[in-house]
């Protein structure tokens, strides 16, 4: 690479974290579904407690109780890397929530720079801006990141330099010049993308193998030598050592997470098709825009993705059987709900990988047929041709990218500056890890904030309290409705909120039922600020 | 006469880009946050990267990755051992300069040698 281009990946990274962090610079509150919010707390409870932890704290560990079947409750989720990674952010800066978040929008674009390394090192810089600039204007992974799946995404940063540094070692190995240092240094690689999240190690997998075979295919022989065992050897000890105390925060997982049937075996026959799922257009996990890949790419897009695989398979370098082995190792990976392996809403997440391999198949394809023509003129003004094209595409994608990102959790969806500060003084005036009921915020994810923030356990309107087996405070909110002047709901709190201090019970609603949770004590008003009251339960 | 800018020109214009933008968008802690990708994600690469027999962008950016999976893991075993997640990270990043400074030794003594 030449030096000059270190200014155009600092422009183009630059140009990322302007845009993915939009929805945090004008307003500092934390923003996402639910997962957004337990990814936070993650981050945040090392940094606020200035330790990591092999058991997460109680008011976290709570949300997915009893997760981990072997390791019991408590237990860590996901290894903690993506996590500590934003705890340190928090910690090097001194701020509660905006490092975390920018931290977390980085960790989900920077993949477009490992791609454009992997595309600029085989196929030269107009295909590697191509690929770059459009996964970083990826509407699919914006609506994961806005989300808040974040670990989903960064988890495919490490894929273009597990391919490069495999390509590196398997062509050595057949030149008879082995540089077993990329063997290393694809080991690394493999065991970072196994700490940030298993389904991208699965994938990896699926394409290594692939490749492998291709490879052995071609030149007739394994990549498999005498000196080559040891190296061998070594570096699955080192995998081994780096990843095994993880295996079981993995193979401890529930709730669905592995395992299926073997179904819609029709579903073969499409790079990704959804439309004859039983559940669409419900198919859960994701809404049907995650799948609309004209927005994510633009109107026949798939036309350049197949010039690319047709310039593939007429070259047949070994880049280019590289390049086919990544792509029938995501096709495997994006099926495996058919095998009954994953069910589908893993699966389908998987998916945000494709951004990458399509765009860089679509950088291939037509700058690579370009330098095929011979004439200069006709090579020059089709290649002027397609650079505009791409320009206007990527034009295009960036306005609908920022306007989807600025406009993200605008409002009452979001935490309010009331809502933190409530937080904040429940985080520095209760006990660490109480159970709290809340009532009155409009979105769960809100909610969800306020326990994080608060280092509590939150109970929402629809959980089944007994499950939760106390209640220690309650929150009433009658701040969402009073800015959005619902005056029915202000009503509707003001009614129940009597009721609980009257009657010393809570009365909800679970699967459209009414019942009532005896709290076994007298509430007792502690705070009463900005439009919210938190009683204690004296017992 | 052809102009060739040298990796340090380049460097000094992309960290000074980076950090006008994240200050810009952050205020100071923009600064912190882009001190933080230094030191957290760039420290290997100049003391341990820099003395591997690969290429210099692919230092770069084999570093940068490594880190960003390795880097906290490297803290979390430290803190297995120390009780604070701060000093943890203190120990680690110079775990890290010991480590490529170590290296580096090994390998100016072999240069000698040949």
């Amino acid at each position: 690479m030449k030096h000059e281009e270190y200014i155009l990946l600092t422009l183009l990274f630059l140009l990322g974290l302007f845009i993915w962090t939009l929805p945090i610079q004008d307003n500092p509150m934390p923003f996402g579904e639910g997962d957004s919010a337990w990814h936070f707390a993650n981050s945040d409870a090392m940094a606020q407690y200035d330790t990591t932890f092999w058991r997460i704290p109680e008011y976290i560990g709570m949300w997915y109780y009893d997760f981990n079947k072997i390791l019991g409750p408590n237990a860590l989720e996901y290894p903690p890397t993506w996590h500590l990674n934003g705890a340190l952010f928090q910690i090097i800066s001194g701020q509660r929530v905006v490092p975390i978040f920018v931290y977390m929008a980085i960790s989900c674009f920077i993949g477009a720079f490992s791609l454009y390394f992997f595309v600029r090192k085989l196929y030269g810089i107009e295909a590697a801006t191509l690929a770059a600039a459009g996964v970083i204007l990826s509407y699919k992974s914006i609506m994961v990141y806005l989300w808040g799946q974040r670990p989903s995404i960064a988890v495919f940063i490490f894929t273009p330099l597990i391919l490069y540094s495999f390509y590196k070692f398997v062509t050595s190995f057949y030149e008879n010049k082995t540089k077993v240092i990329y063997l290393y240094i694809l080991s690394l690689l493999i065991v970072g993308q196994f700490l940030i999240h298993v389904m991208g190690s699965i994938q990896t997998f699926l394409i290594i193998l692939l490749c492998t075979i291709i490879f052995a295919i071609k030149y007739k022989k394994l990549p498999l030598s005498k000196t080559l065992i040891k190296h061998y050897l070594i570096n699955i000890i080192l995998i081994i050592v780096l990843t095994a105390p993880f295996y079981v925060v993995y193979i401890g997982g529930s709730v669905g997470a592995i395992g299926g049937e073997i179904s819609h075996v029709e579903r073969l026959l499409y790079w990704f098709d959804i439309k004859h799922l039983d559940e669409y257009p419900n198919i859960g996990g994701a809404p049907l825009i995650f799948y609309d890949n004209q927005k994510n790419y633009f109107l026949g897009y798939f036309i350049f993705v197949i010039i690319g695989v047709i310039y593939l398979l007429f070259k047949r370098e070994d880049k280019d059987l590289l390049m086919l082995g990544w792509l029938a190792g995501t096709y495997l990976s994006i099926h495996m709900d058919v095998f009954g392996l994953f069910p589908f809403h893993r699966v389908s997440r998987l998916l945000i990988s494709e951004t990458a391999l399509f765009y860089a198949l679509m950088g291939i394809g037509v700058f690579s047929f370009i330098k095929l023509i011979k004439s200069d003129s006709i090579r020059m003004i089709l290649k002027g041709t397609a650079i505009a094209f791409f320009i206007m595409v990527l034009f295009i994608n960036f306005g609908l990218a920022k306007d989807t990102l600025r406009d993200a959790y605008d409002g009452p969806i979001r935490l309010t500056e009331n809502q933190y500060k409530t937080a904040e003084w429940i985080e520095k005036n209760v006990p660490h890890n109480s159970h709290i009921y809340y009532i009155g915020q409009l979105t769960y994810p809100k909610q969800r904030f306020m326990y994080v923030l608060s280092k509590s356990f939150g109970i929402y309107q629809q959980d089944p309290i007994e499950e939760y087996h106390h209640i220690d405070y309650v929150l009433i909110d009658y701040s969402d409705f009073a800015m959005v002047g619902n005056t029915n709901g202000i009503q509707f709190l003001n009614v129940w909120e009597q009721y609980m201090v009257r009657e010393q019970k809570i009365r909800y609603y679970l699967k459209g039922e009414q019942k009532f949770y005896d709290l076994g004590g007298e509430p007792n008003l502690i705070y009463k600020e900005n439009g919210v009251n938190l009683y204690k339960i004296l017992k | 006469m052809k102009y060739e800018i040298n990796y340090k020109t380049v460097f000094v214009i992309c960290l000074t880009l980076a950090t006008i933008v994240f200050i810009w968008l952050f205020g100071l802690m923009g600064f912190l946050i882009l001190l933080g990708l230094c030191l957290f994600y760039g420290i290997a690469n100049i003391f341990i990267f820099n003395q591997l027999p690969l290429e210099p962008d692919e230092k770069f950016f084999f570093g940068f990755f490594i880190s960003f999976a390795l880097f906290p893991m490297l803290v979390w075993y430290v803190n297995r051992l120390i009780p604070s997640l701060r000093i943890s990270t203190v120990i680690a990043l110079i775990l890290i300069v010991v480590v490529g400074l170590i290296m580096k030794r090994k390998k100016k003594k072999e240069d000698d040698e040949k």
